[in-house]
């Protein structure tokens, strides 16, 4: 979405060579987004998590209007066509241009028209570059709506921001990235408050790997130190890892993406919250020690033993302090067998 | 003056293994358990040295558990089961009250019978109650790659790594009571000293 913003250019507005032709018929007879919502209630799975805080049940009716409403039905003339893209000059990519009428309509953004967000010099075809650079501002759409709204359905982003603006993504991406180089605004949609935590961690992880494509091949880059890549990127998100923590109380995850050498390490933190995870991680690092080294080796060296593991701060004060109590009556035990002997010998 | 020899060479070359053994595991065995900067004993070093110690007590419990049940020693741990809630209170009121009048040793050491009631059943605990808890769940760590994953639906490392962490804690308290009851002799040494010698001495 932002090269669409940087490069949009030499408008070229073409049906993307590449796509079946076919499609390109089928894809017309668009039936409207209200439509569309009676025939696909919310159900697939998300692409892009939101919030996961409102279940998405199925947008109100004003909500439903955005692409029926103002010049929005001439845009989903051109926009609704299922490879209408350009390949950029400058990256070679091919910049896809469609907007799926149903996902749209399913959107939290549903019931925006086009010239909600999309103000300036679109009036023209084929588009103008400059039309391209308009200046998105999430925050301040949604703090203004905020403001106005009162069911609590507009989020303010303000914290989100703030969060966003220390993370690695902005300083190694520079000002490019925004809100949409994760976020598909034609899409978002938070995730349904009851969907199973497989689907939770895929659909989080999907937004990651849109970018980060080589973090699904055998041996992530970076992660050769971690035990069954593969398995950890099912179950658990990468921000679990690599974001700073964020605010427990809160639904979203922090938006503060750490650099690599600042993201979690410890296999204890996660593993010892439950046994059979303790359990996991054990066995694997005693196998790697035991082929490395051999069976003796193992038993004398067992690296595999894990610190911390049985360490709940509450037993181990109650523990120590027991031992305390323990010395405190040998040692007044002592002393009154002292005195007792005194007396005798003064006696 | 009288003397008994109680406390043969192959017992006291056991016991003072046995309780060296258990100075270095406790040592070791905190610095594992509290593992971080401080004054423990660095981590990557307290692993070696804690398994070959838990190794040799194994070889040692081992080894006293097939001696001394057929050696004359063994006399000192059967148990009166008879009289041995009324030795055991005797002996207990003795510690809490008697020991601060001068009142005399409830038991009489005697070359058929070493250990009171409650020595007796302290040792039995220890080393038949405890000991083996704490030997079989030390291999269970060594040799977690061929347990099984679960054992009654919880993780069998965690179960393992409690019984250890239960039954060693257990025996530190055993050591620190031991320690402090041998100084209850006849006089604060004399136990020390038959440990030592061989040689039970009586006033
Ligand atoms: C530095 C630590 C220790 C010291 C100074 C020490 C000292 C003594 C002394 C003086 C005795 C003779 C008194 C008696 O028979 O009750 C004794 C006996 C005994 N101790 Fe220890 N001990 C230590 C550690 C241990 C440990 C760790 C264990 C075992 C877990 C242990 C097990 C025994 C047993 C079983 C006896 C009776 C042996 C027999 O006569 O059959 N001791 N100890």
């Amino acid at each position: 979405m932002s090269l669409l913003r940087q490069s949009l250019l030499p408008l070229l507005l073409t049906l993307s060579l590449a796509a079946p032709i076919g499609a390109v018929g089928a894809d017309l007879a668009w039936p409207g987004p209200t439509a569309s919502l009676t025939t696909n209630p919310v159900a697939a799975p998300v692409e892009d998590p939101g919030v996961t805080g409102t279940a998405a049940a199925a947008p109100a009716d004003h909500v439903v209007a955005g692409l029926a409403r103002d010049d929005s039905p001439a845009c989903m003339r051109c926009h609704r066509i299922v490879n209408l893209a350009y390949r950029d000059q400058d990256t070679a990519a091919v910049v896809d241009l469609r907007i799926a009428a149903d996902d749209y309509a399913r959107s939290v953004h549903a019931g925006l028209a086009c010239g909600d967000c999309h103000a300036r010099g679109y009036r023209h075809y084929p588009h103008r570059v400059s039309s391209a650079d308009e200046d998105l501002d999430c925050t301040g759409c949604h703090r203004e709506q905020a403001g106005r709204e009162t069911g609590g359905k507009v989020r303010d982003l303000d914290s989100i921001a703030a969060e966003f603006r220390q993370s690695v993504h902005l300083e190694v991406a520079g000002p490019g990235f925004s809100c949409d180089a994760c976020h598909d605004v034609h899409r978002f949609q938070p995730l349904p408050r009851d969907v199973g935590i497989d689907t939770a961690v895929r659909t989080h992880n999907g937004v990651c790997l849109q970018c980060h494509q080589d973090q699904t091949l055998d041996q992530p880059p970076g992660h050769d130190w971690l035990p069954r890549p593969e398995r950890h990127r099912q179950a658990v998100r990468c921000i679990d890892c690599h974001a700073a923590p964020g605010d427990p109380q809160r639904q979203y995850p922090s938006h503060q993406v750490l650099p690599a050498a600042a993201s979690a390490r410890d296999c204890v933190t996660c593993h010892r919250r439950s046994s059979t995870l303790l359990n996991q991680l054990y066995t694997y690092r005693s196998q790697q020690a035991l082929r490395a080294s051999g069976w003796l080796n193992q038993a004398l060296y067992n690296d595999a033993y894990i610190v911390g593991m049985t360490r709940s701060p509450t037993l181990d004060r109650i523990s120590l302090i027991i031992i305390a109590l323990l010395l405190a009556g040998i040692a007044a035990h002592a002393s009154g067998r002292y005195h007792a002997y005194r007396r005798q010998r003064q006696a | 003056m009288n003397q008994l020899y109680l406390y043969p060479l192959w017992l006291r070359l056991w016991h003072w293994l046995n309780a060296a053994l258990f100075l270095v595991l406790i040592a070791t065995g905190v610095s594992l358990h509290y593992a971080g900067p401080g004054w423990l004993i660095p981590f990557s070093s307290a692993v070696p040295v804690h398994n070959t110690a838990g190794i040799l007590l194994t070889l040692s419990w081992l080894l006293f558990v097939i001696v001394n049940p057929r050696s004359s020693n063994a006399r000192h741990y059967r148990l009166q089961l008879r009289t041995l809630p009324g030795e055991l209170w005797r002996q207990l009121h003795y510690y809490l009250h008697g020991i601060f009048t001068d009142a005399p040793h409830p038991f009489n050491v005697s070359a058929r019978r070493k250990l009171n009631a409650l020595q007796q059943l302290s040792y039995w605990g220890a080393l038949v109650g405890l000991m083996p808890i704490l030997i079989l769940s030390g291999w269970g760590f060594l040799l977690s790659p061929w347990l099984p994953a679960t054992l009654f639906g919880v993780g069998t490392i965690w179960l393992v790594a409690i019984a250890h962490l239960a039954s060693s804690w257990l025996l530190v308290l055993f050591v620190i009571v031991h320690l402090y009851m041998i100084t209850t002799g006849a006089t604060p040494w004399s136990n020390l000293h038959a440990m030592l010698t061989g040689w039970h001495t009586e006033p």
